[in-house]
């Protein structure tokens, strides 16, 4: 392997890697969902105008086209689906994608926690049954030496043993879909040791036991690891961790439950000096959501995860 | 007592200071403190005038250990005790007969030391939980944030979350914080069935404290995103004095109290200090990887506390369990 596939360095090379896809094929067919949100509109305008996608608004077009105006994103070229109530435009957005017209989802404007309601019923038909759905964050702290995929921050509140092997398939796919072909996920914990009273180690450690017996393929894992051991070779060192393919240089982190990975992604957006941005898997296509108060860049970054899933 | 509110360590450090100053210099007694990094980290608190140390541990080991790393210890106590439990025995003493304000962690474990601290025959045990308070300084945040519990109580049970987060607010108080400001941790705040999964525990917490609790505002659930930036706090029409503004960050497992704190030591440099709190008297803990300015910070954490303790006779009014 070169060092180019062994970390993701940033969002520029995963935006290289989609970039190189796509030159043999049509630009992505991207769906932008209530779209009245003017830097959803600048990013989705943005890689359109980079032959990244193919918008097709969905959404009240006649308020889409003041908004794009305002803020002044060029959607000549969109196709436009005209439906002025949130909840249809969503789930018009989600059973589009289930017929296949439709390779991306990116969300605009409104709340998430409906939006997820949608994306998850049954009259959506977007999640296969069996397919868990879950958010990976990439982030890019400016004190690390590459990216981070972290799950998960958004869907699944407090998963099981059978969800975390579900999650770490789904964590991989995103991993390789970025251009890493062996990621080294940490399974993380408050320890780095097993403690039975810690339910967190015991999964970990089990999770790590089914990677080495091959129930888990595709990434080197390794549980339960620290956060400062999974990303500092030297506390690893310190803690007798030497023998580890992750400890020190993970690319990808499964964290205990929602509010962990929560609290990483929010502490990398509003204090590390990152680079972040996120995607929603498991269901038919990849699902761009974003905090409503980030702006056209990070949305951007989170369409380019989701790219890279939908051309692989 | 402290008079100005405390935002960052550097201040906690010279309230330290200034309590030292004010003829109520603290006094630290060492645990088995035959554990280089902690003879260093009170060597140079010792130093810079904010506290009294006395080193109690193995004394040949002790004085070694300080050789190796040219650590001066003229100005330190020794006191001569090799066997770890009777050092943990003889620190935990002092604190009883009134001749310790800190109890600190040396080379033994986490576990030995509380177990010395909360044996009855001492009087030093509180009335409700034990549990860590880190409170860090994190660059960008216009004041320090607490987060609580990420070290000893693994699985709360709603009273203990509410002496969790009263043992929180003490030491705010303790850092001159009025009105102090507590965040609800969750992932959303909105509380929704599809993702909620601690709502009940937070609410009975949250009512308990907005009846039983002083000078206090409390909400949640938030995330960090939306406790700590009034930006973000605006984007989502969250209009509440916590939010944007919080001091306290009540986490809802060790999980995530832990590798959140780590997250942001690691990579947004955040100094962090800690303290055990719910004993009589605080208990510092300092690890091998805090940097200097970490232990240093914890320290006069601890004294800060201990000088709240004192200042306002805390343990008369709130009552010890023998």
């Amino acid at each position: 392997m070169t060092s180019a596939d062994q970390s993701i360095g940033g969002f520029e090379q995963v935006r290289a890697l989609v970039r190189r896809r796509l030159q043999d094929r049509d630009p992505v067919r991207t769906a932008l969902v209530v779209p009245s949100s003017g830097e959803a509109l600048k990013a989705v305008a943005l890689a359109a105008a980079e032959r990244l996608v193919a918008p097709v608004i969905v959404g009240d077009a006649a308020l889409t086209q003041k908004t794009a105006q305002e803020c002044g994103a060029d959607l000549s070229g969109a196709e436009f689906i005209d439906l002025n109530q949130p909840d249809m435009a969503m789930m018009t957005a989600f059973q589009m994608a289930a017929r296949g017209e439709i390779e991306a989802i990116v969300k605009g404007r409104g709340s998430t926690v409906d939006f997820l309601h949608h994306m998850l019923s049954d009259e959506a038909g977007f999640v296969r049954r069996g397919c868990l759905v879950m958010h990976v964050a990439g982030i890019r702290p400016a004190r690390y030496d590459r990216m981070l995929f972290v799950t998960d921050a958004a869907v699944v509140p407090q998963p099981d043993l059978k969800a975390k092997v579900a999650m770490l398939g789904n964590l991989t796919n995103v991993c390789q879909a970025c251009g890493l072909k062996c990621p080294r996920i940490a399974v993380l914990a408050a320890v780095e040791v097993v403690y039975p009273q810690m339910p967190a180690t015991l999964d970990a450690a089990v999770l790590d036991k089914m990677a080495d017996r091959g129930q888990i393929t595709g990434a080197y894992i390794d549980g339960p690891l620290s956060f400062d051991c999974a990303v500092d070779r030297q506390a690893a060192e310190a803690k007798g961790i030497t023998d580890s393919a992750v400890a020190g240089q993970a690319d990808a982190m499964l964290a205990p439950n929602i509010e962990t990975a929560n609290g990483i992604l929010k502490g990398m957006m509003l204090y590390g000096d990152a680079e972040v941005g996120g995607v929603l898997v498991g269901g038919i296509v990849p699902v761009v959501i974003s905090t409503r108060y980030e702006e056209q860049e990070a949305r951007y970054r989170s369409l380019l995860m989701a790219l890279a899933l939908a051309t692989v | 007592m402290t008079e100005a509110p405390i935002h960052s360590a550097q201040a906690l450090i010279d309230a330290a200071r200034h309590i030292a100053d004010a003829g109520r210099k603290k006094r630290v007694a060492v645990a088995a403190a035959q554990d280089v990094d902690v003879i260093e980290a009170v060597a140079r608190a010792e130093a810079e005038g904010f506290l009294d140390g006395t080193l109690i541990g193995d004394e040949s080991r002790i004085r070694q250990l300080a050789d190796e790393r040219a650590v001066a210890l003229e100005k330190l106590q020794v006191i001569a005790q090799d066997d770890i439990a009777s050092a943990a025995h003889r620190a935990v003493s002092m604190a009883a007969e009134g001749r310790a304000d800190v109890i600190m962690k040396g080379f033994l474990p986490t576990s030995a030391l509380l177990r010395t601290v909360l044996d009855k025959q001492y009087g030093l045990r509180g009335s409700g939980t034990i549990s860590h308070c880190a409170v860090l300084d994190i660059p960008g945040y216009h004041k320090m944030l607490s987060f609580t519990d990420g070290g000893m109580v693994v699985a709360p049970d709603s009273e203990q979350k509410y002496q969790i987060l009263s043992n929180a607010v003490t030491v705010a108080r303790a850092m001159g914080l009025s009105p102090v400001k507590v965040a609800v941790s969750g992932a959303y705040h909105r509380v929704s069935e599809a993702v909620a999964h601690t709502g009940a525990d937070q609410e009975l917490v949250v009512a308990r404290a907005r009846t039983e609790m002083r000078d206090i505002e409390i909400t949640g659930p938030l995330p960090l995103d939306l406790a700590t930036s009034g930006r973000a706090a605006q984007a989502y029409q969250v209009d509440h004095p916590v939010a944007g503004d919080a001091d306290i960050f009540l986490v809802n497992s060790i999980e995530e109290c832990n590798i959140t704190c780590k997250a942001l030591i690691n990579f947004a440099n955040a100094v962090f200090c800690g303290v055990v709190v719910g004993a009589r008297v605080p208990v510092s803990l300092v690890s091998r990887t805090d940097t200097v300015m970490n232990k240093k910070a914890s320290l006069a954490l601890a004294c800060v506390l201990a000088d709240y303790y004192e200042q306002t006779a805390h343990w008369s009014t709130t009552g010890l369990t023998t």
